[in-house]
């Protein structure tokens, strides 16, 4: 059960990693935090929860006494919240990202029309949209687990 | 045989010396790691996806080269094929600790 639980963490890793490529190719001045703040402080997250979740299985697990089990366990559900919370951070800050590569790219089509210019070919990434998608449905699922 | 000592333990088979050797018949459900039995098909199915889901994204990562990415996602996948694994082995003795804490 203790790789049941730690697993996800390195979901979410790879998902932090992968926004912070998105974020490079579509524009930093979008984002609230630039990309490597950003995965600093999510990688951090991360690895905190990831030491609650796995230090707390371990004193449930070897624990002679009742007491000591119900620590452990409380402390590996501290694990979890605190995963689930800064995944929740994550969401936000994703969500606004993603409202202001569209306001943005507006902008810009606008801009062009009023200077008579020809828009560029567009940079958008294929799957962006099912990247979304994915993102929010692993999102939502694996505190689940 | 293995486990703890059992013998003579308050809802336990008077055939019964070790833990390992319990069965939801023979012993209290007090003694095993968890109150309910894993079901062992679903594990089963879970296990298969998350390694066929191993062996691909181990493929796709030669031709995208995304390896920050494929090494989390292969670590994540391992662990879960670990943890459906174990809860497999605890369909079968739920009264051991090894399958538990796998």
């Amino acid at each position: 059960m203790i790789a049941l639980t730690i697993a996800p963490v390195f979901y979410t890793a790879a998902i932090y990693l992968t926004l912070a490529r998105i974020i490079r190719h579509y524009g930093a001045h979008n984002s609230l935090i630039s990309p490597k703040t950003y995965t600093f402080i999510f990688l951090t997250a991360d690895v905190v929860s990831l030491v609650l979740q796995s230090v707390g299985g371990g004193v449930a697990n070897t624990a002679a006494t009742k007491a000591g089990y119900w620590s452990g366990v409380r402390v590996m559900i501290s694990g979890l919240a605190f995963q689930v919370f800064s995944m929740t951070i994550f969401v936000l800050i994703c969500a606004i990202f993603f409202l202001n590569v569209r306001k943005d790219k507006a902008r810009q089509k606008a801009t062009n029309w009023a200077a008579g210019k020809v828009d560029p070919p567009s940079q958008h990434i294929k799957g962006y949209s099912s990247f979304v998608i994915s993102k929010l449905l692993s999102v939502t699922t694996t505190p689940g687990c | 045989m293995s486990g703890a000592k059992v013998a003579g333990m308050f809802g336990v088979a008077a055939n019964i010396t070790y833990i390992s050797e319990c069965t939801p018949k023979l012993c209290d459900m007090e003694y095993a790691t968890m109150n309910y039995i894993p079901n062992l098909y679903a594990n089963e199915i879970y296990l298969a996806l998350f390694a066929f889901f191993f062996v691909v994204q181990l493929i796709m990562v030669f031709p995208w080269r995304t390896w920050g990415y494929t090494f989390m996602i292969l670590l994540g996948l391992a662990l879960e094929c670990i943890g459906y694994w174990g809860r497999i082995g605890m369909y079968f003795n739920i009264f051991l600790t090894t399958p538990f804490l796998m």
